[in-house]
């Protein structure tokens, strides 16, 4: 069989095959293959439920063995299409995150610098109260909620609405600091802000040009694809500051200078352009917009000026922009080190502008890649738990007010009733209900004793009180000023399944309640991968000790606060179908849970090559692809599995680029695609805009997944732009078809249109991708004429000050001359609450660690285990040093999974007795820069300035027992010959 | 007939899922490491055969010409009614000998346990026989993502790796221990 054709799943059946045959060579297995009271044993095995795995987006199936409402093991669940069965260290764990010693068991309050035992009556009541109170005496706008990736799509819409009925926008959640610059970039590309592509899809990549993304550490399951491309004689290459475990696995290595990613990408597209003349003129011409302002920017970016940013040799640049040019079809695929950066959203305008000058957007092995985090990052962030949107990205306009208060009126999942006026009575006023929030990055600034209402931030009061619903404070910069504020605090309120840095990084004796929260193996609701596939978790247990699910605790607390009737459902399922009501933008709408159950028993029918299901004509499923990738319009519909991907029907999950910003540009150019003749169409499809009232229209709200008249008509082959129109004002909506006389071509079409993706975005800082230095630089002569944005007032609530921070310090060089990155260890998740509580994996990875150079190492005289010290202009951390040559000798790498350890302190003493984590470090976000991309406040991470320094043994903090005995079983530590007891 | 895990070191990433999947289905402690991956040349490019990083998951192997079995006082170590290699931990004096003939570093001793050799009982891989007995692959190879791990006879391992077009990772004396004199 040819390596192209086989699967994981086929692999181990043949192993497995070769197991039975095998052993059937001795008489004892022999007996008992053959006994038929077989039975009898498999009726002792653990009954087994499905999952997902709750690390990281890849989105792995795995199955819990459960005995007697425990979880007793996991069994490997080879039919899922999208692992095949595979789990890394953190999903082979995940029976010891359920089971585990040191999560949160009670609710908990702190009074007078010790933790008590408190109901959970008590515990909401007095919850409930406070935040009544700071919302009477301040505004709502006192509170600041920090949602989470980390629940499902159920408890992320829930959490979304219950700011909405609180009557703030201050609510963000953890893709903020994640993808935020992805979701701006691409969604003003081509109109989504997503992956584009299934991770099934890799097989058919030509080459992938991975950036800033870590696979092998940070989504290592999904490593079996990019290897089948290799298989298939794909090229891998791998550009990145750091030689990463993926940098080993790739056929090309690059390193270039952190914060430069833009500059590189510019330079490959000026040899591409100009030199090569290898750019796609048709696939331009027929589906592009704005590509002469995109050629115009690029004169500034010749090799040798692009070589002098990056620190990348011209003849390296000309040969992967050679090879990517070569490519029938090429992706690139990124992650944080791509999208944390002060200019993130040019970084990843400048691969989507690549990927569309190359024209293999919108295809099989082509798009854009771009790995999500947290399992469910995809599902909160189209969710809407942000600060600038309700769910479905319809913004905080009136109109985005309108459709909500709609669906919450009319959803027959709750009881209440609401109209946009009674949401807006629960408002400040309507400049606040349609202002962004604060950010998880930057939410401090509201509370910070130094800031002014006014001057510092942009809101009527302060911040009083924060509720940290499933978030890391470590995966938050600036770290030292988030203490100081939440210090100033009158309640912090932590709901998670680990008491984590909330419990221990504010320095106070009391105004800290804990509300421990189930895990997600312990509910039941949908996720969404990082490739929109929606999977369904079965509950696997009763939630443990006294915690209780994110969906009831958002219930119990909105009947606390007096909004109830809106979150009076019977069951998770019913918050299934309120969001398939309102989610019309995406489409998270034919996706219904019978649906999702569907494909979930039935996961070992999809393809693992394209996710199709692999049934005949007459089966339920046939069409459909696994997950349904959204938009998946309707209750019939298949989903989507390639954004835009104008060569298949769109009945069949064929699309097109958005014309999401109307016909025309503002230079009069078009934005609608060129007529095209698709192989599955007898005749010409013409350019489209969207079809009116697509994303507003509702359905009758007890059959939420049904056609609406937009998006059936859109779907018909009969029927054009203005029938749709025309039927719309046939049943009474505000349409007027004479608006869209010039669309009569009856064809069939996505809701969205037929438009052009936009290489230049006239709405964004910077029309088209513009280098700007990092504001710490090793290069300020650099920054002189790639400077980072100009300094702003008011953007997210707070003020950017890029620039004047950039000028300030075009001399921290000579103090410090490292240049210190981030990024992740396969061994744990996101702040590491879980991960380095579970022995498995805290065993494997037992140590906070700076990565240096061999030639560092021995300038400064430290071995690997030995301390040293990691100092920024923020705040300087005392870790051990991990000599390695995977850094250049420029650099220095922090893994940010850590804390515990706060500036070389331990804080052990501050969380509740017994819960203290098994493995402690001190945190990479304590140093990391304050610039921030003011598209999205993302914030800087990836590229600042810091002074390494051996560590004074007593600077050196102790360590728990299990951790050292960890370390030492590593060799990273010796006890002394002879032994010391 | 032998059945054993050899690792196919192109595809290994070191994600240690394998390590973690061995101790989850045996219940093993931290010092316990039945399977683990090793990194070598860590940071450098290329690949493994030209001084590259690379990562190999090592275990037992049930070697056709077991060193092990060999240079083992008390018969603790021997071969089961399967072909494998088992320890037989009551016989098992600690004398740690298994340990210096392994080409591969099976041998393990996870214990404190008073012993003639002073190093603790001997614990290594078994490739999960008892997971074989019930028709399952062992743990490691059911868990790793990539496919690193390739299990079965002798010559369906060949066939597989041929197939992949993946090199070897035995030196031809390493090769001739593990499969046997003779072996391909």
């Amino acid at each position: 069989m040819s390596s192209i054709g086989f699967e994981r799943r086929d692999f181990l059946k043949a192993a497995g095959g070769s197991a039975i045959v095998a052993a059937a060579g001795s008489s004892r297995v022999l007996a008992q293959a053959e006994d038929g009271d077989s039975e009898a044993d498999s009726g002792t095995d653990p009954e087994t439920v499905k999952t997902i795995c709750t690390h990281c987006a890849v989105g792995c199936g795995l199955e819990m063995e459960v005995e007697n409402d425990a979880v007793v093991g996991l069994k490997r669940w080879e039919e899922n299409p999208v692992n095949q069965g595979g789990l890394c260290s953190k999903g082979a764990s995940l029976t010891d995150t359920v089971n585990s010693e040191t999560r949160l068991k009670e609710p908990m309050k702190k009074v007078d610098g010790e933790w008590q035992v408190v109901s959970w009556d008590e515990a909401l009541s007095e919850v409930a109260e406070e935040l009544d109170r700071i919302r009477e005496e301040h505004t709502p706008d006192s509170v600041m909620w920090m949602g989470s990736a980390k629940v499902n799509n159920e408890e992320a819409y829930l959490q979304r609405k219950f700011a909405a009925f609180f009557g703030t926008n201050n609510i963000d959640h953890q893709a903020r600091i994640c993808h935020s610059t992805t979701v701006s970039g691409l969604a003003n590309t081509w109109g989504f802000g997503a992956q584009t592509n299934p991770i099934n899809d890799y097989r058919n990549q030509d080459v992938n040009l991975i950036i800033g993304h870590n696979p092998t550490e940070s989504h290592p399951v999904m490593m079996q694809y990019p290897q089948k491309m290799q298989d298939n004689g794909g090229t891998i290459i791998v550009a990145e500051p750091r030689f990463t475990k993926t940098a080993a696995q790739a056929d090309k290595y690059v390193r270039f200078r952190p914060g430069t990613d833009t500059a590189f990408i510019n330079g490959l597209l000026y040899h591409i352009v100009f030199n090569l003349e290898a750019h796609d003129e048709e696939f331009i011409r027929d589906r592009v917009y704005g590509w002469e302002d995109v050629k115009e920017n690029l004169r500034d970016y010749d090799l040798e000026t692009v070589s002098d940013i990056t620190w990348v040799d011209v003849e390296e640049l000309k040969d992967v922009a050679e090879t990517l040019s070569k490519a029938e079809v090429s992706t690139v695929d990124w992650a944080m080190g791509a999208t944390q950066h002060n200019n993130g959203v040019q970084n990843i305008r400048s691969f989507a502008t690549l990927n569309l000058a190359l024209g293999h957007s919108a295809q099989p092995g082509g798009g854009l890649n771009v790995v999500r985090g947290h399992d469910n990052v995809q599902g909160a962030t189209d969710l809407g738990v942000l600060s600038n949107t309700l769910p479905g990205y319809y913004g905080l306009g009136e109109g985005a007010w309108r459709h909500w208060a709609a669906v919450w009126d009319k959803t027959p999942s709750t009881s209440g009733s609401t109209s946009y006026d009674a949401l807006f009575d629960r408002f400040h006023s309507k400049d606040i209900m349609e202002k962004n929030g604060f950010t998880v990055s930057r939410w401090y600034e509201g509370a910070h004793p130094d800031n002014t209402a006014g001057e510092d931030f942009h809101q009527p009061d302060p911040i009083k009180a924060v509720v940290i619903w499933g978030h890391s404070l470590n995966s938050v910069s600036e770290m030292n000023r988030m203490k100081e504020a939440m210090e100033e605090l009158e309640l912090i309120v932590g709901i998670d399944p680990y008491p984590a840095l909330t419990s221990s990084l504010p320095d106070r004796e009391d105004g800290i309640i804990l509300l421990p929260a189930a895990t997600q193996l312990e509910t039941k609701g949908s996720v969404t991968n990082t490739h929109r596939s929606i999977q369904w978790r079965d509950q696997v247990v009763s939630p443990r000790h006294n915690t209780r699910s994110d969906y009831e605790i958002a219930k119990e607390l909105a009947d606390r606060l007096g909004f109830g009737d809106h979150f009076d459902y019977d069951d998770v399922e019913d918050v299934t179908r309120e969001w398939n009501l309102g989610m019309r933008t995406i489409g998270m709408i034919g996706q219904t849970p019978e649906r999702l159950k569907a494909h979930q028993q039935n996961a070992g029918l999809f393809s693992s090559k394209d996710l199709k299901a692999e049934v005949t004509d007459d089966h339920e499923l046939a069409g459909d692809y696994y997950g349904m990738p959204w938009p998946c319009w309707h209750d019939e519909h298949p989903g989507t599995p390639i954004l835009y991907d104008a060569q298949k029907h769109p009945a069949k999950g064929g699309a097109d680029f958005r014309t999401r910003w109307g016909t025309e540009g503002p230079d009069g150019e078009t934005l609608i695609r060129n007529d095209y003749e698709p192989e599955w169409w007898d005749g010409t499809l013409e350019g489209v805009p969207q079809y009116p009232m697509w994303h507003t229209a509702l359905p009758d709200p007890d059959n939420p997944a049904a056609k609406t008249i937009p998006i059936e008509y859109a779907e018909r082959e009969d029927m054009s732009v203005y029938d749709a129109a025309q039927a719309l004002a046939d049943e009474g909506y505000d349409v007027d078809p004479g608006e869209y006389t010039d669309f009569d071509h009856a064809q069939p079409d996505p809701p969205t249109g037929r438009g052009r993706a936009r290489a230049s975005a006239w709405n964004l800082y910077d029309a088209v991708p513009v280098h700007r230095e990092p504001i710490e630089t090793p290069r300020p002569d650099v920054a002189e004429d790639f400077p980072a944005y100009w300094d702003m007032e008011d953007v997210f609530r707070v003020n950017v000050n890029n620039q004047s921070k950039q000028t300030d310090r075009s001399e921290l060089a000579d103090s410090h001359p490292m240049i210190m990155t981030t990024g992740r260890q396969v061994e744990h998740t996101g702040g590491g609450a879980e991960t380095r509580n579970n022995p498995y994996t805290a065993e494997r990875a037992p140590y906070m660690y700076a990565e240096i150079n061999p030639r560092v190492a021995n300038e400064v005289g430290v071995e690997t285990g030995e301390w040293v010290t990691v100092g920024t202009k923020r705040g300087t951390m005392v870790v051990q040093a991990r000599v390695t040559d995977r850094v250049a000798e420029e650099e220095i790498f922090l893994p940010f999974h850590w804390g515990g350890i706060f500036e070389g302190e331990s804080m052990l003493d501050k969380y509740p007795d017994g819960l203290e984590p098994v493995t402690i470090g001190d945190s990479a976000n304590i140093g990391t820069a304050d610039g921030y991309d003011p598209h999205t406040m993302m914030q800087e991470t990836k590229a600042n300035l810091a002074v390494l320094e051996k560590a004074d043994p007593g600077e050196i903090p102790e360590l728990p027992e299990k951790q050292q005995a960890y370390q030492e079983e590593k060799g990273l530590v010796r006890r002394p010959l002879g032994g010391d007891d | 007939m032998t059945l054993r895990v050899v690792p196919d070191v192109d595809r290994c990433i070191d994600c240690g899922g394998c390590e973690v999947a061995c101790k989850v289905e045996w219940e093993l402690g931290h010092t316990e490491e039945r399977i683990e991956v090793v990194t070598q040349n860590e940071g450098r490019e290329g690949t493994r055969y030209t001084g590259g990083e690379s990562h190999t998951p090592m275990q037992c192997y049930n070697c056709a010409e077991a060193p092990c079995i060999d240079v083992c006082p008390t018969d603790a170590l021997h071969r089961d009614e399967n072909d494998l290699v088992q320890v037989d931990k009551d016989l098992c004096i600690g004398c740690s000998y298994c340990s210096w003939a392994c080409p591969f570093g099976a041998p393990q001793y996870p214990t404190e346990e008073e012993t003639t050799g002073g190093v603790g009982i001997m614990d290594k891989c078994t490739t999960c026989e008892p997971r074989l007995q019930e028709g399952k692959d062992p743990a490691c190879v059911e868990t790793c993502p990539t496919d690193a791990l390739v299990f079965g006879t002798a010559s369906e391992i060949s066939d597989e790796m041929r197939r992949r077009g993946s090199d070897t990772m035995f030196t031809e004396g390493e090769q001739s221990i593990v499969f046997g004199t003779g072996s391909d």
